[in-house]
């Protein structure tokens, strides 16, 4: 999916909600969106996670919309570790790298 | 309606955990048949988390539950749950002290080389065998460990939340 199709709701939640947790943990190095309009999809470099094991892909975890919350979107958030970070196979379906827009990243 | 992965490892680990519940308010119980069930919950409990609603199984992941919590500490809803809605740092500090014990509750399950765990017997180099029913597994009792108490007051909100209380 191009990064232009995707609503603009959902960027501004995704940077609204990166901005958010950066700021309020010196342990998350960066986030990264990666756009689909149906799912708002976020990767979180954070120095205290562990890292992954040998094979193991990026794994997010999925959470309903909480529309209460301001978050009308089916959620995906992962965290890896700075280790991981630019190698770890991403979920099928989120694309590379190149796909994701780095919306958060520590000064 | 058949159930997908997702509900199927939700309401396991709900069940789970309300079993844990039952034991822990029993004095008879040995704490290793309590805490086979906490450890069988929380690992459900992430693994629901991990797959996507009406998706497939949820995939291999190792240290699940603390990479859960980590998550955990950045949803709002979860927050708002855990009564923390006002206070996003105070919350994400909050996780961050439950990690530590959160790593123990991982490490009860049996998986890798001999160690404590609360289902099978295990070698220990200064005693021979152990079999479970004979350690204490003093720094999971809640009532001797302020951060336990307060792990189980957080997985207790989580399955307070909406998709988990319908189930």
């Amino acid at each position: 999916m191009s990064k232009a199709q995707v609503a603009p709701s959902i960027e501004k939640i995704a940077k609204e909600l990166a901005r958010e947790n950066g700021e309020a943990d010196e342990n998350i190095l960066q986030i990264r969106w990666f756009p689909n309009d149906k799912q708002l999809r976020l990767i979180m470099v954070h120095k205290l996670t562990p890292p992954l094991v040998e094979g193991e892909s990026v794994a997010p975890f999925y959470f309903g919309a909480d529309h209460a919350g301001g978050v009308p979107y089916q959620s995906a958030i992962a965290m890896v570790s700075p280790d991981d970070d630019l190698k770890a196979r991403l979920p099928d379906t989120w694309g590379t790298l190149d796909d994701s827009v780095v919306v958060w990243e520590q000064p | 309606m058949p159930l997908d992965w997702r509900t199927a490892f939700l309401r396991q680990a709900k069940s789970d955990y309300k079993i844990y519940e039952i034991l822990l308010g029993l004095d008879d119980v040995p704490r290793c048949q309590q805490l086979h069930y906490l450890q069988m919950s929380t690992e459900k409990l992430a693994k629901g988390f991990l797959s996507l609603p009406g998706g497939g199984p949820p995939p291999r992941s190792h240290n699940a539950l603390v990479r859960f919590m980590q998550v955990a500490a950045v949803h709002r809803e979860i927050r708002t749950a855990n009564h923390y809605a006002a206070s996003h740092s105070a919350f994400r500090e909050y996780v961050q002290g439950l990690l530590p014990k959160a790593r123990e509750v991982e490490n009860l399950s049996p998986e890798g080389p001999d160690h404590p765990n609360p289902e099978y017997p295990w070698n220990d180099l200064a005693v021979d065998v152990v079999s479970p029913l004979d350690h204490d597994f003093a720094g999971l009792d809640p009532k001797r460990s302020g951060e336990m108490w307060c792990l189980l007051s957080f997985l207790r909100n989580c399955f307070e939340l909406p998709e988990l209380r319908r189930m």
